[in-house]
């Protein structure tokens, strides 16, 4: 791995707020972030790269490349859930397995703007309909976490209200903003862009520091938890995102994909989901434990692929594509 | 004052419209809700400090009178039962103004 970019990204200040978050929690400090807030920086980021997004994509416009992108995209997001869903299933229950499987499918927007931050230190560029990819990616895990376990378990209630849950998964708040602001980004274009510069440009890398603050926190909190999990949970939670980055970086080269998207396809393969999907997972398999599945996410994956996972994705991508 | 039933239920945040549907379609008069309330019980510790609301619990409070709290209790059980959480019933006088 190349100790360079594993340097520049440890000093990269969203990550070094990362850490500091989880230092207060570990000396017992009373550092919080006030409830309502991390909701707030979430909705921001969300929107601010939604809406940066829509404007390059308004520039760039829609060719091949984009559609082989985004059919890749779709792809993983199916695929992923399904194939861990029956490995998982060797070691746990169908509601555990379902519920892990979905986390695992959809991806984590945090992890996918700490990249962006990540190239941007690096002067590397990337392409607006990665935003779309991501938006693209959050939800259709849920549906496929949810069909393998109704299809089977051997005992499930009936009349489950399957348009609440597609309602639920394609227009949660945190899809519809991303989705929202990519579209209002492409109608007003560079214009809009110039306009919006000080609020979603200027001002976001402080405040991706104050939510990686916050996130620091709460993983920190939950890292007590992994103890529990026992050896496979915590084995799946940093091989799936290695496996899920190493066919990303293939499909990635198919495509012909730069440098700059390949990291972001990678780190969105490559990330698990710990606000929509779980929160789905919560309501139609309430039989799951949280305990597992945000654990795994929250405690492991994000924090291995903020840390080690960025840097070493770079350093093979930059290895296959010179 | 009038005799009612004081009926306190504390379930996942995420189940929360669920439960207000039910309220609303059992007849009661009105509720108060506590949003992002924390504590401890069979699944776990629930912290309240995560962005899904997976970890974070709500208290609806409502009154009833005697003869509909049971049809109500009964449509709540089904709630607690699929997805945890607590109800209790108690007698209470409402100060009618």
């Amino acid at each position: 791995m190349d100790a360079h970019l594993i340097l520049s990204n440890l000093l990269n200040p969203p990550v070094l707020f990362f850490f500091l978050g989880m230092l207060a929690c570990m000396v017992g400090s009373d550092l919080e972030i006030p409830q309502p807030l991390p909701k707030f920086f979430s909705l921001y980021l969300l929107l601010s790269i939604g809406f940066k997004g829509g404007v390059e994509l308004a520039k760039s416009g829609f060719h091949d490349e984009v559609a082989w992108t985004l059919a890749a995209a779709v792809g993983m997001a199916i695929m992923v859930p399904t194939v861990t869903f029956f490995i998982l299933r060797r070691k746990m229950d169908v509601s555990n397995a379902a519920a892990v499987a979905a986390t695992y499918g959809s991806i984590s927007a945090v992890t996918f703007i700490a990249a962006t931050s990540f190239l941007s230190l690096l002067n590397l560029k990337s392409s607006g309909y990665m935003v779309a990819a991501m938006a693209l990616m959050e939800s259709p895990a849920i549906v496929v976490g949810i069909a393998l376990a109704r299809l089977t378990a051997t005992r499930m209630e009936r009349g489950f209200d399957w348009s609440g849950l597609l309602r639920d998964a394609f227009f949660n708040g945190s899809v519809l903003v991303l989705v929202g602001a990519l579209v209002i980004g492409m109608m007003t274009g560079e214009a809009g862009g110039r306009a919006l510069a000080p609020f979603t440009t200027d001002i976001f890398k402080g405040m991706l520091c104050l939510f990686l603050l916050d996130m620091g926190l709460v993983s920190a909190r939950r890292l007590g938890a992994i103890k529990q999990l026992g050896g496979f949970p915590i084995g799946f939670a940093l091989a799936v995102p290695l496996g899920s980055a190493a066919l990303a970086i293939l499909l990635a080269r198919l495509i012909g994909l730069g440098c700059g998207d390949a990291l972001l396809f990678t780190t969105l393969c490559a990330s698990a989901s710990y606000i929509a999907v779980p929160a789905a997972m919560r309501m139609a398999l309430p039989e799951a434990n949280p305990g597992l599945y945000v654990t795994m996410s929250l405690a492991i994956t994000f924090p291995f692929n903020i840390i080690l996972g960025l840097p070493l994705y770079m350093g093979v991508i930059n290895h296959i594509w010179r | 004052m009038k005799t009612v039933k004081r009926i306190e239920i504390i379930i996942p945040a995420v189940e929360l419209k669920k439960v207000l549907r039910l309220l609303k379609e059992s007849g009661v008069s009105g509720y108060t809700v506590i949003r992002s309330v924390t504590g401890f019980g069979d699944r776990g510790e629930q912290t309240g400090d995560e962005l899904t609301g997976v970890f974070d619990n709500a208290c609806v409070l409502t009154l009833a009178e005697p003869e509909k709290a049971g049809g109500i209790v009964e449509e709540i059980r089904a709630v607690l039962k699929r997805h945890g959480g607590v109800c209790v019933v108690s007698d209470a006088n409402w100060v009618i103004h």
